[in-house]
């Protein structure tokens, strides 16, 4: 049987990053030789400690950053290309939006942007809201929403084209048991709609739920892949794999708390 | 087209519901309490000063709101990363930047065009008689807060503070009024080094004492048409070249 074929590529992308200050150059290492592959239809997660790369790699991925070395794909193209913009989907860690718009006109700002056709455009921003149980509230002012109402917005834009792939940075942070379930189960059925889905986290136990496949990055670098078949006998063996991982790197901080 | 058509759309929106308003009602209060002053203290250069302090507190209020905006626009986003969501669409960094400014421009240029009708009531009242050459003004006036807009932009996507770019612009601004003293000095300065510095940065400064409409109501019988063409094609020039350097930074950003 052929394996599917990946839809977003890092080749050994190395990013550094570079900030003056005061005439001194100081650099930091976001992420070194990276090589990450995510096949078409998997849910992929990507595990790492506060600073391994995790968001660093996504923001390659979308093109918002420019690797130092190496090179980003989606679906075979930069991700600068429109080609590329128009598979993807992607839900931010924080929802930020227009405090002064409404839902609604958001919607429809990111669907013209998006390319939907004018006359599908009304119908699908009505459809999204409705998918996402904020048509009630889709006309009122963003300033007025809750945490949960901006996520819900957040989702919604990101599904309005109906992309092929789909980007959750850090989906589960900050939300409560329901919203947790609510957005597991979000990711599970976007899946079992044949998309793919790539997401990063701290959460190993939604990641064991959910994945295929999982990353983890150590100081910016690929330490290990896990296939689900690892796991999935073996409740909590993800993270014992993750902790054994993470704690191989000296700079950890994690020797203490593991002796 | 109809991705900056879209872009432009919503910052005007944007614009509008984001207390631009508050300007028009701020200059409103201003002149109508002038009017009853002035109409107080001077009966006889009542409807001069009335005119004359309508039209630069239009135009300050405009440029000022312009610069505001324009500081504000593109870093707030950048800052509060509601960019991200427009940049992971198939929208070109050019389209947003070009976007974004030509809906600020056209949220600050109706706020000043509200601005004018207040102004021209209240000229009305005091039994003002309507010149062409008043009206010739409020052309001039939107070239000078276009050519702003754009260099406060530009300021804010090249400085990394808000209170940076903010300075930059003012000081910009405020010398772009001096050009002819400027030149001047640069003759008049026996240091070639010195004068060779003047005349670079004359380049560099908006002329905006070209696109000063005061000389139309001071000189009569002046021809306003080729002062007008002049200044457009300057705003244009200088606009164009501000907004293409703003996109080559926008382009080169990190998120």
């Amino acid at each position: 049987m052929t394996e599917p074929a990946a839809v977003l590529r890092l080749e050994n992308v190395t990013k550094i990053f570079r900030r003056s200050h005061l005439g001194r150059v100081r650099e930091t290492v976001g992420v070194r030789d990276l090589v990450l592959r995510v096949r078409e239809g998997e849910v992929y997660g990507l595990l790492g400690l506060n600073g391994a790369g995790k968001t660093t790699a996504i923001k390659l991925l979308l093109g918002l950053l420019s690797p130092s070395t190496g090179k980003a794909f989606i679906l075979d193209r930069p991700p600068e290309e429109p080609e590329a913009r128009r598979a993807i989907g992607y839900l931010p860690e924080v929802p930020y939006f227009y405090r002064h718009l409404s839902a609604r006109e958001v919607l429809r700002f990111y669907g013209r942007l998006s390319g939907l056709a004018p006359s599908a455009l009304n119908a699908r921003v009505e459809a999204v809201l409705a998918e996402v149980r904020l048509a009630e509230n889709a006309h009122r002012p963003m300033r007025e929403y809750s945490k949960g109402m901006l996520q819900r917005t957040s989702l919604a834009q990101a599904l309005l084209h109906d992309p092929k792939i789909f980007f959750f940075d850090e989906p589960v942070t900050g939300l409560d048991p329901l919203g947790l379930k609510e957005m597991r189960d979000r990711m599970v059925e976007l899946n079992r709609r044949g998309k793919t889905v790539f997401f990063s986290s701290h959460n190993i136990s939604e990641v064991e739920k959910i994945c295929h496949r999982v990353g983890i990055l150590v100081r910016g670098r690929m330490a290990r892949e896990v296939e689900r078949s690892e796991w999935e006998k073996d409740p909590g063996h993800l993270e014992k794999l993750f902790v054994e991982t993470v704690s191989q790197d000296p700079n950890s901080g994690l020797q203490p708390i593991l002796a | 087209m109809k991705i900056i058509l879209s872009i432009i759309r919503v910052t005007f929106l944007q614009q509008l519901r984001n207390r631009l308003w508050l300007a028009v009602l701020l200059y409103a209060v201003v002149m109508g309490a002038a009017s009853l002053l002035f109409g107080a203290i001077s009966a006889d250069a009542e409807l001069t000063v009335i005119l004359d302090l309508g039209l630069a507190a239009a135009e300050f209020l405009g440029l000022l709101v312009a610069a505001v905006g324009a500081v504000t626009l593109v870093l707030e986003e950048m800052e509060s990363k509601t960019a991200y969501l427009i940049l992971t669409r198939p929208v070109s960094r050019s389209a947003y930047v070009v976007g974004r400014f030509l809906g600020l421009l056209g949220a600050v240029l109706a706020a000043v065009g509200l601005m004018g009708l207040v102004h021209v009531g209240i000229l009305l009242l005091k039994g003002w008689e309507p010149t062409s050459s008043y009206f010739l003004c409020f052309p001039f006036m939107a070239l000078k807060v276009t050519v702003v807009t754009s260099v406060a932009l530009f300021f804010s996507l090249f400085s990394t503070s808000q209170a940076s770019s903010m300075a930059f612009t003012a000081f910009f601004w405020l010398l772009g009024h001096f050009g002819p003293e400027l030149q001047f000095l640069a003759e008049k300065t026996r240091n070639v080094a010195a004068a060779l510095g003047v005349k670079a940065f004359l380049f560099v400064l908006p002329r905006l004492d070209l696109l000063d409409y005061r000389d139309l109501l001071e000189v009569p019988g002046l021809a306003a048409g080729p002062l007008l063409a002049r200044g457009a094609a300057y705003a244009a020039l200088y606009t164009g070249a501000c907004l293409i350097l703003s996109t080559t930074l926008f382009s080169r950003r990190e998120f």
